[in-house]
Parts: C-alpha cells; structure tokens; sequence
C-alpha cells in the first residue's frame, strides 16, 4: 500500500492554521498562536500535544526576563509533512 | 492513522486553501514593523547606497557609509529585540529552496543597485546615487511591509 501525502492529521483546521503560521517564522511563542487561532489554552494545548506527539513541533518552555515563556517551532519533519500537506491539496484543486 | 480519510474532493480543498491563505495574510499583518520602523530602516539603508554612490577619495561620504550602516543594523537588531519581547522569532536564514532562491535574487538586486549607483556617476550621470538610494530604500521599505515574514513568492495572491 503506497503511503498518501494527504495527511489527516495536518489537516484539521486548527493544526494546519499552526503549521502555517510556524512555518513563517523560527519560533512563536504560544500566546501568539492563541490569538492568531482565537482558542483557549486547553484546545490549543490539545492539538499542540497531537502535532508534538508526530514530532511535526517542538515545544521549548524557558523562563525569560522572570517569566515562563512556551516556545513553539516547526521541526524539518514538521515542515516537509505541512509542504506535502500543501502540495497536494494544490494537487487535487489541479493547480499543479 | 494519517490514512482515516485519504483524501478530500476538489471543492473542499479548495476552500482550505482559500482560508488557509486568508488566515496567514491576516496574521502576516500582525507580523509587521511599526512604520516609523520600517522608514527607519529603509532611510539608513538609503544613506548607505547614496554614500557609497557618491564616495571618492578625498571626500566624506565614507563616513556616510558607516553611518548609514551603524545605524541600519540597530535598527534591524531593535526590531528583532522588539519582535523577541513580543513572542515571535524571527527566521534570519531562509529556509526551503525556493526561499533562499528568492533572498538571493533579491540580494543580487540590491548588489546591482548599490553597484549601479556608483558606475552611473563614475560615467557622469550625477543623480544616479539619489535614484539608486530611492529606488533600493523604496524597494526595501516595500519590502518590510508587504512580506514582513519573507514569503513574498510563496503565498498565493488568487486562490480561485
């Protein structure tokens, strides 16, 4: 059985949208992603723990200027599976 | 697991991409200099160019390079420092092929003008500095604003 690029769990709207925004910078902190997703701590913590679980995230927490800060970035597997994911809904739209 | 559902009509993925597009152009916006920043910046690079166009033995504009350089790097560092604060890292390296492709053009461009800027006034047109230092500040002022995360290419501007 070949292996499709589709990819279930990039897919979902929240985790593609955090992909996306990973994939534009080096690291973002969670806060960030939060507003930009406009959820809750526990819903972005699920889908964060989902995309970490697939080593697609890596999850930094370091304590900055006396604060906790969560860092979150996109690992090398991470980005291929959401370029994949991307080329081949361009794929099934017959763009490429 | 990732083959639950293995694929999803056109439609659909059309519609993803559309919202996926509209999501990172918004959160793009929030990824923004200030523009009194972005000015900045773009002035001192400006200064730079100009400088360098009009720089000869025996006269100041050396100095004018410096300057424009000192100043262009601290306002680069402010704005990666404020980012740093405000929850964003930005990437300095681009990665992926087509990025790199594409900082490349632009810093073949850049190297073309700054160049271009000093030849043309060697030959006797006496502007060309001004118009290399307008046409490159602008270009990166341009630059700053539309595509302050680098993906100048790889966003899709019609998704239909």
């Amino acid at each position: 059985m070949t292996k499709t690029p589709f990819n279930t769990m990039i897919h979902a709207p929240n985790r593609l949208q955090i992909c996306a925004l990973l994939e534009s910078t080096k690291e973002l902190e969670f806060h960030i992603i939060k507003e930009q997703l406009d959820v809750s701590d526990s819903v972005l913590s699920k889908h964060l723990k989902i995309l970490e679980d697939a080593d697609y995230i890596r999850i930094i927490k370091k304590t900055e200027f006396t604060r906790q800060r969560t860092w979150l970035s996109l690992t090398s597997l991470g980005r291929k599976a959401f370029k994949s994911h991307l080329e081949e809904l361009k794929r099934i739209v017959g763009k490429i | 697991m990732n083959n639950e559902k293995e694929t999803i009509n056109k439609e659909e993925a059309a519609a993803t991409l559309k919202s996926l597009a509209s999501f990172k152009r918004d959160a793009t916006k929030s990824f923004r200099m200030p523009l009194l920043l972005i000015m900045l910046i773009s002035l001192s690079y400006s200064l730079i160019i100009f400088s360098f166009g009009m720089s000869e033995h025996g006269n100041m504009w050396g100095l004018g390079v410096l300057i424009g350089g000192a100043a262009f790097f601290i306002f680069i560092a402010f704005s990666v420092y404020t980012f740093r604060l405000l929850g964003i890292k930005v990437s300095v390296f681009p990665k992926g092929k087509k990025r790199i492709i594409n900082e490349l053009v632009l810093a073949v461009i850049f190297g073309v003008i700054l160049i271009a800027g000093r030849e043309f006034r060697v030959l006797g047109f006496e502007f060309s500095p001004h118009i290399a230092a307008l046409i490159a500040g602008g270009l990166l002022a341009y630059l700053l604003y539309k595509y302050p995360t680098g993906e100048y290419m790889t966003m899709e501007k019609k998704n239909d």
